[in-house]
C-alpha cells in the first residue's frame, strides 16, 4: 500500500490486510487508480490458464481446467440409449454442473448452491444452443441451421443405429476449487473434455445390446467403425468482466466479484458470433461502449484460450 | 412474405422455376441440387444452390447473406416488427400482499405479490442492507434450472435498481407467479412491483421499465440483424435468438439541464440486465440494443401513466 | 433441460464390467492367482499425497492410490449451525459424496450416508475437540474418482487435509483395509477385488500412540484370520504415516522458503 495518501489516512497507520478487510473498495480503489490489481494483473488480463486433459481414467472423456485458482473437472461417460421416435438420428447431451461443498466455504452438504442450477443452465444454453427448436423443421433449414447456427456438436453425430440405438452423453462438471469466473472455467472444462472425448467402439450382442468391443473379440459387425472423435464446431469461449466506475476488470477473483457486483459474462465463438452476453444486474449500468470493451477482451481472450486448448490436445497426441 | 413462407415451403422447395440460375455457379438449378431461396435477397440473385452457398460462406467466413436488405415480415398477429403487444397494468390485485401487480403483454401475464420488508437476512447475505428474495413460479410444473435462472437474474436486478441501504438488515419477498405463458415472459415485471413498494414504504426506486424483445431466425440464413420486439411464444420458436434486455427508466426531465448523462450517453441508454440466447453476429446485438432503447421509452411512458394515479404529486 | 433428461429413455452402459461373462482372476480352489494389478498379496499401491488441493478452504489434501482419487477440504473452526446447542467442545461435521463418474457404472457411489458417519467416527478420537469449543470444523471429502479402498483412502487423506488446516490432532489417522478372498488376505484391494470379496477388515488408527480409532469387520473370518489381518493393516498403517508426514513435512518446508 505504498500510495496510500499520508492525509491522515487511516490506511497508512493499518496493515496492509486488515485494510483490505475492512474497506475492500478503498483498497481496490487504491490499485485501480494505478491500473493494477492486488494480485498483480493488469485490468484486462486474465489469470494463468492451464488445461489437462485426460484426468480422469474411467470417463470417456475428461479434462482439468484451471484459471488461476478456480478449478473445474469435466468429464463425459457415454452410455446408449433408445432415441425418440420424434428424432430417431440424434442422441442426447445431459450436462450437469456440480459444486460439491469441497469447493468453497459457502455451500454446506445438503443444500445446493446458488449457482449450480444458473451455471447448468448456462452451459446447457452455449454447447447446445437451442437446437431443439429446429426439431420438426424442414430438412432444408435443418441443414442450414446445423452447420450455421446450431451448437457446437451435431446430435446427429451421436447416432448408432437410426432409430435403435444412439449415444447419451452424460457430461459432469464439478468444481473442486471455487475462486470466481465459475462459468467461464466451467465451459472451458467441458469444451476440453469433449475434445479429448474418445467414443468407444460397439458392437450389437445377440440380445441386441450394444457392447463395448475390447481388443481381442474384435471383428464382430462393429456399428460405429468412423465416428470415433466429434467434430466440434463453432467452439464457444467466454470471458467474464468486472464494471466498476469506468474500470473494466477481466477474470474477476472470488474476491472481485464480491466487492464489485456488477459483472458482464460474455461468450463468442470461434465464427465470432455472440452466444451469450450475461449482465445480471449490478449498480453499474453497461453503455455501448463499455459493452464493446468487454466484446473486445472476449476475443483476445478467445484466441488465448484457442491455443492454450489446441497445445493441450496436440500435447496428448504426441503421447 | 415470401420470406417468412421459405420456413413453410422449403418442404417443398427446390420446386424452382427452370430459366433461373444460381447467383454463385451460374448454373440453374438440377435434380439432386436444386436451386434454394434461404435468404431475403429477391430478384435473380434470389436463388443459390445450397452447397455453393455453403462454399462461399465458408471461404468468406461469414454465416449470413451479406446483402443487408430488409426484409419484409409480417407477424403472425399483424404486428409490425417494432410492435410490442398491448401492454395492460393494474395495481393492488391481490389483498394480503403489501404490493402486488399484474402484467400483461398480450396473452403473456405474470402476477407479482411482495411481501416484507421483514426482520433479518438471509445467511450470507450482507446486513448493512435490504435483502431481496426471488421466488419464481412456473405457470404448470416445478421449479426448475430456467427458474433458478430467472430467480438469479430477477434478483440481482432489483438489487441493482432498490436502494437496499434504506432498511437494512430486512428481508423482502418478491414471488412471481406465471399466469399464461405465450413468449417473453422474463423480467418483464421486474418494474411493477417495485414501484409498489415505493408507494407503500417510501423506497425510492429506479422505475425499471423491463423490456424483452428478441432477434427473429430469418428463415435460412439469416439476414443480419433481423430484429422483432417482443415475440409472442409462436414467434419464439422460429427465432434464431433471443436479447432479453432491463434498462432504466427514462427520466423525465424534471431538472433543467435534462437527463442525467453518462460518458455521454444518456442514462436511460445502460443496461441494467442483458441476457441472450443463441448465437447472433456481434452487430445483430448493437441493432437489437437500439431497438431495445426505443421500446423501453414507449414502455417507460405506459409505466408513468399507469403509477400516475398513485405517486403523490 | 432437466425435464428433457427425465423424458429420456433409460439408458445403459456398454463397458465390459456390467456384464457377467468375464472370466473371474481369482478361482477359489487356486492359490496362485494374481492380483489384477500384478501386486503381491501384501503390498499395498503407490501412496501419493499433496496438500492444498482446495485454495478456498483452510486446509485440504488430495490422495490417489492407483486408481482411487480423492480430494478432502476442511473448514473452521467456524460458527455451529444456529440450531445447535451450546456445547463446550468443537464439533466435527463429516460428508463424503462421489462424483457421478467415480464408478464405472454412472452415479452408483451412493453409500456417502454411511462412508460419512464412518469417516466421523475414525477422525473423532483423534481430534482435540477441546481447542474450538463452540465451533464446527467441517471435513468434506469427494471422491473423484473409485478404485477400491475407497473409505480407507478418504480417512487418511482427511487426516492430512486436518493437519494442513492446523487443526490439533493427538496424532494423524491412517486407515487401511485388507480383503479376504478364499485362503488368502489381501492388503488395500482394488474394486474388482472388493466386488469378488469374502468378507473385509479395515482398520484406522494412529499409528505413533498405536491406538485403533476404528475397526469394522464384516463378512466371513476366523479369529486367526482376523488377527492376522489386524497385524497386516497396522504395519501397513505405520509405513502408510511415514508418507503421510513427508508430505506434510515437505508442504511445511516449502511454505517456510
Amino acid at each position: 500500500m505504498g500510495h496510500s495518501n499520508a492525509s491522515g489516512d487511516l490506511s497508512s497507520e493499518m496493515e496492509v490486510d486488515a485494510f483490505r478487510r475492512l474497506f475492500p473498495l478503498r483498497f481496490y480503489e487504491h490499485h485501480l487508480a494505478e491500473s493494477i490489481r492486488p494480485d498483480g494483473r493488469a485490468l484486462g488480463k486474465a489469470r494463468d490458464t492451464t488445461i489437462e486433459l485426460g484426468a480422469v481414467a474411467s470417463a470417456d472423456g475428461s479434462a482439468l481446467a484451471k484459471i488461476g485458482l478456480t478449478t473445474m473437472l469435466a468429464a463425459i461417460k457415454m452410455e446408449v440409449m433408445t432415441p425418440s421416435k420424434e428424432s430417431p438420428d440424434e442422441g442426447c447431451i445431459a450436462i450437469d454442473f456440480h459444486m460439491p461443498p469441497i469447493c468453497s466455504p459457502l455451500v454446506r452438504p445438503g443444500r445446493p448452491a446458488e449457482a449450480e442450477p444458473v451455471v447448468s443452465k448456462q452451459l446447457a444454453d452455449t454447447i447446445l444452443r437451442h437446437v431443439k427448436h429446429f426439431y420438426g423443421h424442414s430438412l432444408l433449414l435443418d441443414y442450414f441451421f446445423k452447420v450455421l447456427y446450431s451448437g457446437m456438436i451435431d446430435l446427429k453425430d451421436l447416432s448408432l443405429v437410426s432409430g435403435k440405438a444412439a449415444w447419451m452423453v452424460y457430461l459432469d462438471i464439478y468444481c473442486l476449487d471455487a475462486d470466481g469466473s465459475l462459468f467461464d472455467a466451467a465451459l472451458l472444462s467441458a469444451i476440453a473434455a469433449f475434445s479429448h472425448l474418445q467414443i468407444p467402439v460397439v458392437s450389437m450382442n445377440d440380445d441386441g445390446k450394444l457392447i463395448v468391443v475390447s481388443e481381442e473379440n474384435g471383428e464382430k459387425d462393429i456399428v460405429n467403425k468412423e465416428k470415433r472423435k466429434l467434430s466440434l464446431n463453432r467452439i464457444p469461449f467466454s470471458l467474464t468482466c468486472v464494471l466498476h466506475k469506468n474500470y473494466i476488470l477481466a477474470d474477476p477473483t472470488a474476491e472481485e466479484e464480491t466487492i464489485f457486483e456488477t459483472l458482464v459474462t460474455v461468450v463468442l465463438d470461434t465464427f465470432d458470433q455472440l452466444v451469450y452476453l450475461y449482465k445480471p444486474g449490478g449498480l453499474v449500468l453497461a453503455f455501448t461502449s463499455s459493452v464493446q470493451d468487454c466484446i473486445a477482451l472476449t476475443r483476445q481472450r478467445l484466441k488465448e484460450l484457442q491455443k492454450i486448448l489446441d497445445e493441450s490436445v496436440s500435447g496428448m497426441e504426441v503421447d | 412474405m415470401e420470406d417468412s413462407a421459405a420456413a413453410d415451403t422449403a418442404d417443398v422447395g427446390g420446386s424452382v422455376v427452370e430459366e433461373n440460375e444460381c447467383r454463385i455457379c451460374r448454373n440453374p438449378g438440377e435434380e439432386g441440387n436444386p436451386l434454394r431461396y434461404p435468404c431475403a435477397c429477391r430478384g435473380t440473385i434470389k436463388y443459390v444452390h445450397q452447397d455453393c452457398l455453403l462454399q462461399w460462406l465458408n471461404h468468406r467466413k461469414i454465416s449470413h447473406c451479406e446483402r443487408k436488405i430488409a426484409m419484409e415480415i409480417d407477424r403472425i398477429d399483424g404486428r409490425t416488427p417494432n410492435q410490442l403487444r398491448p401492454l395492460a397494468c393494474s395495481r393492488n390485485v391481490l389483498n394480503r400482499a403489501h404490493g402486488s401487480a399484474s402484467w400483461s403483454q398480450g396473452d403473456t401475464k405474470v402476477l407479482a405479490a411482495v411481501y416484507g420488508p421483514k426482520a433479518g437476512t438471509k445467511k450470507h447475505e450482507n446486513p448493512e442492507k435490504a435483502c431481496i428474495e426471488v421466488i419464481w413460479k412456473p405457470k404448470t410444473g416445478q421449479t426448475g434450472k430456467s427458474e433458478r435462472e430467472y430467480e438469479m437474474i430477477l434478483k440481482r436486478t432489483l438489487q441493482s435498481i432498490c436502494i437496499l441501504t434504506v432498511n437494512p438488515n430486512t428481508t423482502t419477498s418478491v414471488i412471481i407467479q406465471v399466469v399464461n405463458d405465450d413468449g417473453a415472459v422474463s423480467f418483464k415485471d421486474a418494474g411493477i412491483p417495485l414501484k409498489h413498494l415505493a408507494g407503500s414504504n417510501t423506497y425510492v426506486v429506479n422505475d425499471d421499465g423491463a423490456v424483452s424483445f428478441k432477434v427473429a431466425i430469418c428463415c435460412g440464413l439469416a439476414e443480419s440483424g433481423y430484429v422483432i420486439l417482443d415475440p409472442a411464444k409462436l414467434e419464439e420458436q422460429k427465432m434464431k435468438a433471443f436479447a432479453y434486455l432491463v434498462f432504466p427508466n427514462s427520466v423525465l426531465s424534471a431538472l433543467p439541464e435534462g437527463s442525467p448523462k453518462v460518458e455521454g450517453e444518456p442514462m436511460e441508454n445502460g443496461i441494467i440486465t442483458s441476457v441472450t440466447q443463441g448465437a447472433m453476429a456481434v452487430d445483430d446485438y448493437f441493432h437489437c440494443l437500439e431497438r431495445g432503447r426505443a421500446a423501453n421509452e414507449k414502455m417507460s411512458a405506459f409505466l408513468r401513466r399507469s403509477l400516475q394515479p398513485q405517486l403523490p404529486g | 433441460m432437466a425435464a428433457k433428461a427425465a423424458s429420456t429413455p433409460t439408458t445403459y452402459s456398454p463397458s465390459p464390467t456390467t456384464q457377467k461373462t468375464k472370466p473371474s482372476f481369482f478361482k477359489n480352489d487356486n492359490v496362485d492367482w494374481v492380483r489384477p494389478d500384478g501386486r503381491g498379496f501384501h503390498q499395498c499401491r503407490p501412496a501419493f499425497f499433496r496438500t492444498g488441493a482446495v485454495n478456498a478452504a483452510a486446509g485440504s489434501a488430495y490422495a490417489e492410490f492407483g486408481n482411487t482419487k480423492v480430494i478432502v477440504s476442511v473448514f473452521g473452526p467456524r460458527e455451529s449451525k444456529k440450531a445447535m446447542m451450546y456445547s463446550d467442545i468443537g464439533r466435527l461435521n463429516c460428508n463424503v459424496t462421489f462424483t457421478t463418474f467415480a464408478t464405472p457404472v454412472r452415479g452408483q457411489g451412493s453409500d456417502d450416508k454411511d462412508f460419512s458417519s464412518m469417516l466421523h467416527k475414525a477422525l473423532e478420537g483423534a481430534i482435540m475437540l477441546e481447542t474450538f469449543p463452540k465451533t464446527t470444523v467441517d471435513v468434506f471429502a469427494l471422491v473423484l474418482e473409485s478404485g477400491g479402498s475407497d473409505l480407507p483412502v478418504v480417512i487418511s487423506c482427511a487426516s492430512v487435509a486436518l493437519a494442513d488446516a492446523g487443526i490439533m490432532m493427538y496424532d494423524l489417522v491412517t486407515s487401511v483395509s485388507v480383503s479376504c478372498l478364499g485362503k488368502n488376505l489381501v492388503i488395500d484391494p482394488v474394486l474388482e477385488e472388493e466386488s469378488y470379496q469374502d468378507g473385509s477388515l479395515m482398520l484406522s488408527c494412529m499409528p505413533s500412540k498405536y491406538e485403533v480409532t476404528q475397526l469394522t469387520i464384516t463378512g466371513e473370518w476366523s479369529t486367526a484370520k482376523i488377527n492376522e489381518g489386524m497385524q497386516l493393516c497396522l504395519d501397513a498403517c505405520s509405513k502408510l504415516a511415514k508418507i503421510m508426514r513427508s508430505c506434510l513435512k515437505e508442504a511445511a518446508s516449502a511454505s517456510e522458503d
